[in-house]
């Protein structure tokens, strides 16, 4: 008769020898081999409850709790930014909050600019130096006039002159009728300013300057 | 004793992270730990060795993520499982009143059959009919010396023993183990 003893099943038989004083006994050795014999072979076959705790699992339901708790403050951080800047876009994008903000810069820019646009410069026609700087295109940047305004010329509103195109005291001279047409509309055209002086009403007046020009001071 | 059978598989490493992968860690431990808890079981006499086996896992599963002392520590709650289910599958049948099998060797109509035929002068057989020599307390002791190999202290915390009582049981054990022997030399001589 064999056993089919590995060295370890030899090793566990005589450690157990050892600790009893009782190593050298052949029989018992051989016996006990025998015994240990129960702890080889195959491991039995699962059951279906076994079989279902071994098949494996993708995410666990800590990860997936913690998973979840991660996830809702990302959705939280994301939706606060969405509204941030969804605000910001239906601001920017309202044709009205447009209106009032461009009515609100102008206003601002016409109360800055109010006290210099309204003396009037009567005696400015001898001046080289005013038709100097008037001549050299600047143009206020607010091309709508204030109608009514005492003292504002319409020549203002008018596309300003190149040095040398109208002859002195030509651009200084007030507009009889108060509040000239508005930068926007040709100023060239006799039907559309049919107030201005007949010196006014000259053909070959330039094009209008462009609404970036430099105000007058 | 060494603790080589089974510890390269589950090593202390691998039960200590045992709260990651459950299932795989499971798997490991039952392909090492269920074919010595099934030879425990069937050394120990109980009808249904497999299914107590099954049992024996089931009780370990949720336990698992508990497991201190490593993979040591991991084989002593096995083995401590498995020893409980033994002691209540005997606690049973001594509670109810033994079936009458059907006797075959009474059956002069039939031959040995293959199984017997295995059997007969196999260690494990041979191994049994040396543990009926014994009384119930020194066939644990060597069950779970032998089979399952714990230790002298684990074995007499399964027990519920000291270890000087799981000692000596295991030194009177052996002494009877060779008196069989002596006797079964003699007879045979």
């Amino acid at each position: 008769m064999t056993t089919r003893s590995t060295p370890h099943d030899e090793q566990i038989v005589d450690q157990l020898l050892l600790e009893t004083d009782t190593e050298d006994a052949a029989e018992l050795r051989f016996a006990l081999l025998e015994l240990r014999s129960f702890a080889a072979g195959p491991p039995p076959a699962p059951s279906a409850k076994l079989a279902a705790l071994m098949a494996p699992r993708l995410v666990s339901l800590d990860d997936r709790r913690k998973r979840k708790h991660h996830r809702a403050g990302l959705a939280a951080l994301a939706v606060a930014m969405s509204m941030g800047m969804g605000s910001a876009a239906v601001a920017a994008a309202d044709p009205g909050f447009r209106d009032k903000a461009q009515e609100t810069i102008t206003t601002l820019i016409n109360t800055v600019t109010q006290p210099h646009q309204g003396h009037p410069v009567p005696g400015r026609g001898n001046g080289r130096g005013n038709g100097a700087q008037e001549g050299a295109g600047h143009a206020p940047d607010n091309a709508t006039p204030a109608r009514g305004a005492p003292g504002r010329s319409g020549q203002e509103n008018a596309p300003s002159h190149g040095p040398g195109d109208v002859p002195p005291g030509q651009e200084t001279r007030p507009s009889t009728k108060q509040g000239g047409p508005p930068a926007s509309m040709p100023a060239g055209g006799p039907a559309n300013t049919p107030a201005l002086p007949d010196r006014q009403k000259t053909e070959n007046r330039p094009p209008p300057s462009s609404p970036s020009a430099k105000p007058r001071t | 004793m060494s603790r080589g059978w089974g510890m390269d598989t589950i090593t202390d490493d691998l039960v200590a992270s045992s709260h990651g992968d459950h299932a795989s860690l499971f798997t490991a431990v039952y392909t090492t730990f269920s074919p010595a808890v099934a030879g425990y079981l069937r050394a120990g006499g109980v009808d249904d060795p497999e299914g107590v086996t099954h049992d024996v896992f089931l009780a370990l599963y949720p336990r698992l993520k508990s497991v201190r002392g490593g993979a040591q520590g991991l084989r002593t709650l096995i083995f401590s499982i498995a020893h409980a289910r033994y002691v209540d599958h005997h606690r049973r049948r001594r509670g109810t009143p033994a079936p009458v099998e059907y006797d075959s060797d009474r059956d002069h109509r039939l031959t040995a059959s293959a199984e017997d035929q295995a059997l007969d002068g196999s260690p494990e057989a041979n191994a049994l009919l040396m543990l009926e020599e014994l009384s119930e307390d020194h066939r644990e002791v060597l069950r779970l010396r032998i089979i399952a190999e714990l230790s002298l202290k684990e074995v007499a915390v399964i027990m519920k023993k000291s270890p000087g009582a799981v000692a000596h049981l295991q030194q009177r054990a052996l002494a009877s183990l060779r008196n069989q022997q002596k006797a079964k030399n003699g007879v045979a001589s």
